[in-house]
């Protein structure tokens, strides 16, 4: 049986081990959302109102999915003698199905609302973008970017979880609790970094200055893309969370590779 | 071609060495037991064989490729793990097409057969098995999968009397119809001795042999007599354990014996006997082996 | 068909053995197929290398034969072979033991002579 046929039947029996679960996380979903939205329309007298969507809500699910179902499938993967790497392959095309997927459904839906309700659809880009940019960048929201943003962001929520999990899994007692404690020490140490009483002493080292300069220049670079290209600022976010994933990934197929079956 | 070979495997947890320098090569087509007392390394051997976990020096190849991250070849193995790798919401069912899906040249209705002849509802989830019906249903797969290589590590675990006698049946019916290679794992030595084309023993995770079974039995004898006789008999030989009673001294004795020496030692009173291959083991692994001074 | 564990004789010659005692006793007629080796591995839970050698053991005396796609047959004149070589074994394997246990209880040879004189002429009697 060769490589790709295995990859295929790993990814059916991920997609088959989600299903039951997407299908009931979406059920829910979709009745909230649908639910909230006829209930505003009820109570609201201008024409004015929108509906959200739960694109939220998707992202918290595939998030916690990937980290869930991680050791399951993972077992169940390894007893049928796969190798890591496929099952590597495997579980990347499954989430991207997902993502896509669960973006579709997104987008579906929320068409679906605006048609029955009559409110528009004020996607969660939008409230973005308009915070950031102002009304003008409204033209660059369709439906093909609000796709593209929702499969990026899912896609980064769902590698990131699946990176989580492998540092879990690789790691012994001692390195999950320091594991568990490591983003409020990072926070704590930035904080500490950059804005407190610390600055002043560490503004004396070189290296600091430079570390400081770059950081502050590279999210100037990215305000001036946001402003000053061609490049539409939506196409930034996707890109940079499509960059993200994929070293996402690539720290995942580290950890994966030497991890033992328990 | 060789098909399975170890190559100077070393496995450390921790500051604890597993598996020490162990150097094996498997012919295809036998049947295989691998024995070793609890502890001695036997999974861990198992697990590094099939790429579950990964040796700290050595190499493992199969059919001469080397098994790491190798699906070509990890595809050609089916691995009995005594640990149950399923989630226990599955249904037995689900569990075969899964096997069906990734082994395919798995028979389903063989599966079916045996599931009927040990008495065991498919339909069940195996969350719900007792211990023994999760041994049999894993042996199940293994043998309907139709592997070239089968690995088994304690498929009798949890095993009523009866059902033990009819999975060494069925082994040998699969061996006889498909000439797999099979290799067993298990404490329970003289159950599964007759099986045995070879025996590997392996002890605090050293080799200690490798050997036809037929060769092994023929080397593992027990002489009894008065005690300066049977000593002066065993001087050439290992002297694996030694009862005293008395005048009268039993003991176990690991070589062979030439039909002249065994006459003699006949005619000068001493009694001998074949050893079991349990009780060879017990006498190899130990320790109260007697030095010759 | 018994094996018995733990004897002096590996599993294959005594499997042997017992295939020629039933050649022996007629169960096996010559130039009929006699239990395969499959039948015989599983029947006796045993590896069939086993089973195996024990057959060529006998094919390489000559008693039995192989026919291709069919299995293994009794070669014609195979029970005389039988008998002749176990009469002349019978010496070695049987009445040196006898006497030598006969030694050890102080039984001469003609006290053995004349038990066997009794015990044969009553087995002729219940044979008859």
């Amino acid at each position: 049986m060769n490589r790709v046929n295995t990859i295929f039947k790993v990814l059916k029996m991920l997609l088959n081990s989600w299903k039951t679960t997407a299908a009931v996380y979406l059920g829910i979903a979709f009745f909230v959302n649908a639910y909230v939205a006829f209930s505003l329309r009820s109570f609201q007298e201008t024409g004015d109102a929108t509906h959200s969507e739960i694109t939220i809500a998707n992202i918290i699910f595939i998030f916690i999915l990937v980290i869930a179902s991680f050791t399951e499938c993972f077992r169940l993967t390894m007893s049928m003698n796969v190798s890591r790497r496929t099952f590597f392959y495997s579980e990347i095309i499954a989430i991207v199905t997902l993502s896509f997927v669960l973006a579709l459904l997104d987008l579906g839906a929320g068409s679906i609302l605006t048609l029955l309700t009559g409110m528009r659809f004020n996607h969660i880009l939008h409230q973005i973008l308009v915070s950031v940019a102002g009304q003008n960048y409204e033209s660059y929201i369709n439906e093909f970017t609000i796709l593209a943003f929702n499969t990026s962001f899912l896609f980064l929520a769902a590698t990131s979880g699946w990176l989580i999990r492998m540092l879990y899994y690789r790691a012994n007692k001692l390195q999950q609790i320091v594991l568990s404690f490591s983003p409020i020490l990072l926070y704590s140490l930035l904080y500490i970094l950059l804005y407190d009483s610390l600055r002043p002493r560490l503004e004396n080292y070189n290296l600091y200055r430079a570390a400081i300069y770059i950081g502050e220049n590279f999210f100037r670079f990215i305000h001036s893309i946001l402003f000053d290209t061609l490049i539409h600022f939506v196409f930034v976010i996707i890109i940079l969370s499509i960059f993200a994933s994929v070293s996402n990934l690539f720290l995942c197929y580290l950890l994966i590779r030497r991890a033992a079956v328990r | 071609m060789n098909l399975i070979e170890l190559n100077n495997i070393s496995k450390y947890f921790g500051k604890t060495k597993a598996i020490d320098r162990v150097n094996l090569t498997l012919a295809p087509s036998k049947i295989y037991g691998l024995l070793g007392r609890n502890g001695a390394g036997k999974t861990t051997l198992l697990n590094i064989i099939t790429n579950r976990i990964y040796p700290d020096q050595g190499i493992v190849k199969i059919e001469g490729k080397n098994v790491v991250l190798n699906d070509q070849i990890l595809r050609n193995v089916f691995y009995m793990t005594e640990k149950n790798l399923f989630h226990e919401g599955y249904s037995l069912k689900e569990l075969l097409y899964l096997c069906k899906d990734f082994y395919p040249s798995a028979d389903l209705s063989y599966a079916h057969t045996l599931a009927a002849k040990f008495r065991l509802n498919l339909k069940q989830k195996i969350g719900g098995l007792s211990m023994g019906y999760l041994s049999i249903f894993k042996a199940i797969m293994a043998l309907c999968s139709n592997a070239p290589i089968l690995i088994l590590d304690e498929p009798v675990s949890g095993l009523d009397a009866n059902h033990r006698e009819l999975l060494y049946k069925e082994i040998l019916e699969i061996y006889a119809a498909k000439a797999q290679t099979i290799i067993i794992s298990t404490h329970l030595i003289e159950e599964i001795a007759a099986l045995l084309e070879e025996v590997i023993i392996i002890d605090h995770g050293k080799l200690l042999l490798q050997e036809s079974s037929e060769m092994l039995l023929q080397k593992a004898w027990i002489v009894t007599g008065e005690i300066s006789k049977v000593r002066s008999f065993a001087k050439s030989m290992r002297v694996l354990n030694a009862k005293t009673l008395g005048q009268r001294e039993e003991v176990l004795l690991f070589g062979l014996i030439s039909q002249k020496d065994l006459i003699a030692g006949k005619n000068s009173g001493l009694d001998f006997a074949m050893a079991s291959l349990q009780k060879l083991f017990i006498g190899l692994t130990e320790n109260t082996e007697v030095n010759h001074e | 068909m018994f094996l018995a564990q733990n004897s002096e004789h590996p599993i294959y010659l005594q499997l042997a053995s017992a295939i020629e005692d039933d050649i022996l006793s007629g169960l096996f007629q010559e130039d009929t197929q006699i239990i395969s080796t499959t039948e015989l591995s599983i029947t006796l839970s045993i590896n069939p290398a086993t089973a195996n050698k024990a057959i060529n053991l006998l094919v390489d005396q000559e008693l039995l034969y192989k026919k291709r796609g069919m299995g293994m047959f009794v070669t014609p004149g195979a029970r005389e072979k039988i008998l002749l070589r176990r009469k002349e074994r019978f010496k070695d394997d049987f009445v040196l033991p006898l006497l030598k246990e006969a030694g050890k209880i102080n039984l001469s040879a003609d006290d053995v002579i004349a038990i066997l004189t009794k015990e044969g002429n009553d087995d002729e009697s219940d044979r008859a």
